[in-house]
């Protein structure tokens, strides 16, 4: 057996002077050396495996310490878009609860908050940001990214059980959805956040007639602009809320073969996720990116794996269709049918795609035919952190997973 | 018939591990110091002592590591293997820094921020690693108010 004889042997550089020094001394630089303090990038490290909602006292430790969770949060992980789940019993007294997901620790939370009192009326959102209730005597509406906040205002004139609702820069656009004792089943109004307002304007196209509530139209908006999809046909319009202008019909799908497509929007371009072959016999999910001006076609952003378009089946054989909450480069999508099933796909800035698979733990065993869900995404760093946590004690509690 | 090399290492305190190369070499230094011994190029570097305890971690760390195929029973041993107080922590540290081997460095650093997710708020903390507040007053005061955070 040939032997490789190691020695480790204490032979510092500097022995000889440090031999000059007086003990205490020599003994004192040896503790200082032997207690390597933990900085730099290890504690950057380090830091980066503590989840965001766990990172706030780091910051109060030390000068160090504090600029050590600034550069992690840069340099080693990144803070990521949350998904924040609501679930609503559709049974008196329709009691809600709170869930988030943090992707970049990948853990859940459950966000203990007292009820709020508008919450006896469904809870909804029809695009991925925003969240209201819309009662007869009032419309509450939040937007900031845990919905610590919410305002209320008069209800639009036109009575309305689910219409479109998407903010639009300063402005919410709500339309259609309206009862059936309503005159105009295409009314639009338009609440100016800094006004205070409602103002009554063009009605949706008519060839909207049969369609024209969040249950038959995909949603997608940015600061200028929204965008209205039938999710059966693919015929798009767009409404600018600032010229009161609606544009289209436009037909955005790139293939014949997809029979159900939602749309969102990220950045200025238009993403949409489309099912295709047909509900009984679905051959593939794709997403797809289209420039958000011209809306004209840009390119094939993935394909959804097999394994994932089966889960999102369920125990079901069928796909009818799907929705897609997002922000920034992050996607969650669901079967409305089969909530339990999330997928997600993060797609990065040079254009590759990552898909994953995600138990949604706001729906638990229970019966989920009782329940409503809905799914929104925000962008939460240390600062939306530290809102949540200062809005009351024991706000949060994590799950294990 | 394949002979297994087998490394012998010296600790601080002239206790010898005999331990097979191939975990030997998992230590980035313990790689470097073979190729020059191989190479006849000895160098005499600046080397800081390895106390015996923290030399045994090691030892038993990659043996245990290696005999652990099954992933669930690796992650298991793992957990097991680092439920250890913060002074323990630190020793394993500074062994894994200083003899520069990844995978044990990982997992204590997971550790460590395990333990940091545990601690309820900011002196506990400090306690538990033994750090000062160097903030002066008003500048912990003035990174509240920017960020309105009251519960810390």
């Amino acid at each position: 057996m040939e032997r490789v004889y190691h020695s480790i042997v204490s032979t510092r550089i500097n022995y000889v002077t440090a031999q000059n020094c007086n003990n205490l001394k020599m003994a004192e630089e040896q503790k200082k050396e032997e207690e390597v303090a933990i900085h730099g990038d290890v504690l950057e490290t380090i830091l980066s495996y503590v989840p965001l909602i766990n990172l706030l006292p780091a910051c109060f430790v030390s000068k160090t310490w504090n600029a050590a969770v600034s550069s992690s949060l840069s340099r080693f992980n990144k803070p990521k878009p949350w998904l924040l789940v609501h679930t609503q019993s559709i049974r008196r007294p329709h009691a809600t609860a709170f869930f988030a997901y943090d992707p970049r620790s990948d853990i859940w939370l459950r966000i203990n908050q007292k009820q709020p009192p508008q919450h006896v009326s469904p809870l909804r959102s029809s695009n991925s940001t925003l969240l209201h209730v819309l009662h007869p005597s009032n419309f509450s509406f939040s937007i900031d990214p845990f919905y610590l906040t919410w305002h209320h205002v008069n209800p639009p004139a036109v009575w309305r059980l689910d219409p479109i609702v998407a903010m639009v820069g300063p402005r919410i656009v709500v339309a259609g959805g309206a009862c059936n004792f309503e005159d105009d089943p295409l009314a639009v109004e338009i609440y100016d956040i800094s006004t205070r307002t409602w103002e009554r304007t063009e009605s949706m196209p008519a060839t909207l007639k049969d369609s024209a509530s969040s249950t038959w139209l995909s949603i997608a908006a940015n600061t200028r602009v929204v965008f209205m999809m039938e999710q059966s046909t693919g015929v798009t319009h767009s409404f600018n809320p600032d010229s009161k202008t609606w544009y289209g019909p436009f037909d955005l799908r790139p293939d014949r073969s997809i029979y159900f497509s939602v749309i969102t929007c990220v950045g200025g371009n238009l993403i949409m996720l489309g099912l295709l072959g047909d509900a009984e016999d679905v051959n593939y999910v794709k997403v797809w990116e289209l420039n958000g001006e011209s809306l004209e076609f840009g390119k094939e952003i993935g394909v959804m794996p097999t394994e994932l378009v089966e889960k999102l089946k369920g125990e079901g054989t069928s796909l009818n269709s799907v929705r897609v909450s997002c922000m920034g480069g992050f996607f969650y999508i669901y079967n409305p049918w089969e909530p339990g099933e999330l997928v997600a796909l993060e797609v990065g800035e040079e254009g590759w795609c990552r898909w994953g698979s995600l138990k949604n733990a706001a729906v638990g065993d229970r019966s989920r035919v009782a329940e409503r869900v809905v799914l929104t995404c925000s962008d939460v760093g240390l600062g939306e952190i530290a809102k949540l946590v200062g809005s009351g004690n024991e706000i949060f509690t994590l799950l294990k997973s | 018939m394949l002979l297994s090399k087998n490394s012998a290492l010296e600790s601080k305190d002239n206790e010898i591990f005999e331990v097979e190369e191939s975990i030997a070499i998992q230590s980035e230094l313990i790689k470097t110091m073979t190729t020059m011994v191989n190479s006849k190029a000895y160098v005499n570097e600046r080397n800081q002592m390895v106390p015996e305890a923290r030399c045994r971690k090691q030892a038993n760390y990659h043996v245990e590591q290696n005999n652990k195929i099954v992933d669930e029973e690796l992650s298991d041993w793992e957990s097991k293997f680092f439920e250890v107080d913060m002074d323990d922590l630190h020793e394993l540290f500074m062994a894994a820094n200083y003899l520069e081997i990844e995978s044990l460095l990982n997992g204590v650093t997971k550790r460590v921020g395990d333990f940091i997710k545990a601690c309820k708020n900011v002196e506990v903390i400090r306690q538990t690693f033994g750090i000062n507040n160097d903030f002066a007053a008003q500048q912990e005061e003035e990174i509240r108010k920017l960020n309105s955070w009251n519960h810390i």
